[in-house]
């Protein structure tokens, strides 16, 4: 069973368990294009840099919200 | 899970538009169908400091030019008689501070929300009064050039039932932009281009998420959603 990397409208399907949030994200900056910032939830909870991904986990990096409108 | 019994509705249900722009007067063109052959008793009370310019041609959706809000309260009248609708020609701030409209005579508890802002700042400021509020249903979109999001916060009998626009949006926390009454001639004049398209599929992911309330359908979980139209998707997101 894969993880799911996600950020924005863009998902990866791959096998990440035992890497640690800040490996995948090192991983996966350029292809996802992740902002530093980007707050990493895990099945729609925030975890911290160090949170170990299991068999299953969907890991989003949350996009930052749309500025403009007017 | 979707709360089926909301608190009760009120009999004259009142829509906020903030912005009058890319988004905002996509949204008002739509919904004003809507509402006009809705049972309820609507008033739309539309918002906005700025003036349609010819420029604003190439993105937003208005018949002539002058003050927004008064331009887009004309059309709905003159089109759409079910529809009370309330102009208020003023930037929304804290405090009513420089000829702005205090925010907390803007927005009332039972108000729906269309927040189609241009700045974090007044988003932030437009989210934090609705936790003041007893009941209350903020939908908040904002696009780049290509993609954006819309985000959904609703509190009912002083209870958040979704979670709050800042909780995983630090940009809300650390806020890097200005308000429009706090900018400058010729800060307010520089602005980067957008989309069309991209205004309006904010536009329409707001009312989508209307619509699903109305119905009693929206996954109140799923309270974000993103959207690129390059990549011609749209995709909710879990928020707990």
């Amino acid at each position: 069973m894969a993880n799911s990397i996600i950020n924005g409208v863009n998902t990866l399907q791959a096998d990440l368990t035992g890497k640690t949030v800040v490996e995948v994200r090192g991983m996966l900056t350029q292809a996802l294009n992740i902002d530093p910032q980007a707050t990493p939830v895990v099945n729609g909870t925030a975890v911290d840099a160090n949170y170990k991904l299991v068999d299953g986990d969907e890991l989003e990096f949350v996009k930052a919200s749309g500025t403009k409108g007017c | 899970m979707a709360d089926k019994n909301p608190s009760a509705q009120p009999k004259e249900r009142r829509i906020v538009v903030i912005g009058l722009g890319g988004i905002g007067s996509w949204v008002v063109q739509a919904i004003c169908p809507f509402l006009q052959f809705s049972q309820d008793n609507w008033i739309l009370v539309l918002i906005d400091g700025d003036e349609y310019e010819e420029k604003n041609r190439a993105r937003q959706a208005f018949d002539e030019l002058g003050p927004k809000a008064q331009v887009q309260v004309s059309w709905v009248a003159r089109k759409y008689s079910h529809v009370r609708v309330q102009a208020i020609a003023q930037y929304i701030s804290s405090g009513g501070e420089e000829n702005t409209y205090p925010i907390r005579d803007a927005i009332r508890s039972g108000d729906i929300i269309f927040s189609c802002l241009d700045n974090h700042k007044t988003r932030k400021m437009v989210a934090d009064h609705c936790t003041t509020l007893r009941d209350v249903t903020l939908i908040s979109g904002g696009n780049e050039y290509t993609d954006g999001n819309i985000q959904i916060f609703i509190r009912r009998q002083d209870e958040d039932k979704t979670c709050r626009l800042e909780k995983y949006h630090p940009e809300f926390i650390n806020l890097a932009d200005k308000a429009p009454f706090e900018m400058s001639c010729e800060e307010l004049a520089t602005s980067s281009p957008q989309l069309i398209f991209a205004n309006l599929t904010a536009a329409t992911l707001m009312l989508n998420a209307f619509y699903a309330l109305e119905q009693r359908k929206l996954d109140w979980q799923k309270s974000e959603v993103y959207f690129d139209i390059v990549a011609n998707a749209s995709t909710p997101r879990t928020r707990k």
